[in-house]
């Protein structure tokens, strides 16, 4: 067996968790619990923070870790459901339609916005000053500024995605292009997640980590062998856009 | 949806709940002074030194960062590894300090430390080595400045504020 076919075949097994959607379920609670507990086993009684004395900008550094672990989460649920497309997500049992998807796009801006946000504002309120430079990409500023240059660019590649979606009626086939650079977006964030993070690498986050971005990898593989077969199966001319009623161009 | 959301709103608050009966009943240093974690001026850690206490300082960011630049003698020690470190690597110090640029990390790690049984771990009341280099005290550059050397200078500093721009507490 051909290693592409090595990956076919475990696509196509994890395909069948369609038999047992109450699996897929758990492992989205599982998902959507592992950063809440991993965030509150490294900060502990969050009231604490207001009972004592802290340094000025403490909360909004443990609200901005918290948005950003559940910002990743986010994102990953978001691109795994656009990139299955109607087809892969019925399979699976997960599909609620398009609107879920810009729901699920639109939270995950909001919180990549409350995470960058909270942190320039912990840090300026700490500092005394406006911390722009936590805004301004540097690859030549030592390691800390490299990694958050890199958290820049994917946010940056977010909106870029999010924009080309919003404008789709302008441009009725391009777009898909340009919605395509939330996988970039997807690599660099993990890339700033994991190499910044203090939780990312935390045991239980770090098979979250790992899971989620080969199960990414995967689902983008079985996306790209769909679009270069065309007619082998009901998902072949999907974009990221698939998950689009036929009517909703119009 | 709602019933899937519901679950992990339940999860996440029996999570909650177990960090705060945790919080209540760890054998650990309480906050002192309404402070959950205490500080120290740089001045009294400089006083300390000369006094020859054993003063740790633990590096709170990644390893890369503690590479670029620390403080002299400095450990590495980010927030997970707070619970692997083997206490005995600390030695019988007189201060723990944390730190890291700002000391949102450092802050983090010197609780972690506290609740892990470090007494003594505390931040800079300048908060970080943004605030060490602040006062002019040396640090440890990657290809220009030695551990040797800035430990050399920091002891300096420590028997002759002078020397340094240390400012009085």
């Amino acid at each position: 067996m051909s290693g592409e076919d090595t990956v076919s075949g475990q696509i196509s097994a994890g395909l069948k968790l369609r038999a047992h959607p109450a699996a897929v379920q758990w492992f989205i609670i599982a998902a959507l619990c592992l950063p809440g507990v991993t965030w509150l086993s490294t900060t502990g009684n969050i009231v604490d923070y207001w009972r004592y004395d802290v340094p000025p900008g403490q909360v909004m550094y443990v609200a901005s870790k918290l948005a950003a672990l559940y910002a990743f989460v986010v994102f990953w649920l978001q691109l795994i459901y656009g990139l299955l497309g109607h087809a892969g997500r019925t399979r699976l049992g997960i599909e609620r339609g398009h609107s879920f998807h810009v729901k699920l796009g639109s939270l995950m801006i909001a919180l990549v916005a409350l995470h960058a946000g909270l942190f320039v504002l912990g840090a300026s309120v700490r500092t005394h000053k406006f911390a722009s430079q936590y805004l301004t990409p540097s690859f030549a500023s030592g390691y800390y500024r490299m990694v958050i240059t890199l958290g820049i660019v994917a946010a940056v590649l977010v909106m870029f995605a999010a924009f080309f979606a919003g404008a789709r009626r302008l441009w009725m086939r391009a777009w898909r292009f340009g919605h395509w650079a939330v996988i970039p977006a997807f690599a660099l964030a993990s890339v700033h997640s994991l190499l910044i993070g203090s939780e990312s690498r935390i045991e239980p986050m770090t098979i979250l980590y790992t899971g989620g971005i080969v199960i990414a990898l995967l689902v983008i593989v079985w996306r790209l062998r769909s679009r270069s077969q065309p007619g082998s199966s009901g998902t072949l001319q999907m974009s990221p856009a698939s998950a689009l009623p036929h009517n909703a161009h119009r | 949806m709602i019933r899937t959301l519901s679950i992990v709103a339940a999860i996440l608050a029996v999570a909650y709940a177990i960090q705060v009966y945790r919080g209540a009943h760890a054998p650990f240093a309480s906050p002192s002074h309404d402070r959950l974690v205490p500080v120290a001026s740089t001045a009294e850690v400089l006083n300390l030194i000369k006094q020859g206490k054993k003063v740790v300082f633990v590096d709170a960011r990644e390893k890369q960062e503690w590479q670029e630049e620390h403080i002299p003698g400095a450990i590495n020690v980010s927030l997970r590894e707070v619970r692997q470190l083997d206490q005995r690597t600390l030695g019988d110090p007189d201060l723990v300090i944390a730190y890291c640029l700002k000391d949102f990390r450092g802050f983090e790690v010197a609780k972690a430390l506290r609740q892990s049984g470090v007494n003594k771990a505390l931040i800079l009341a300048e908060l970080g080595i943004n605030g060490w280099k602040r006062q002019g005290l040396p640090t440890v550059v990657e290809g220009k400045r030695s551990e040797v050397e800035a430990l050399a200078m920091l002891d300096e500093c420590a028997h002759q504020k002078a020397k340094c721009q240390v400012k009085t507490p």
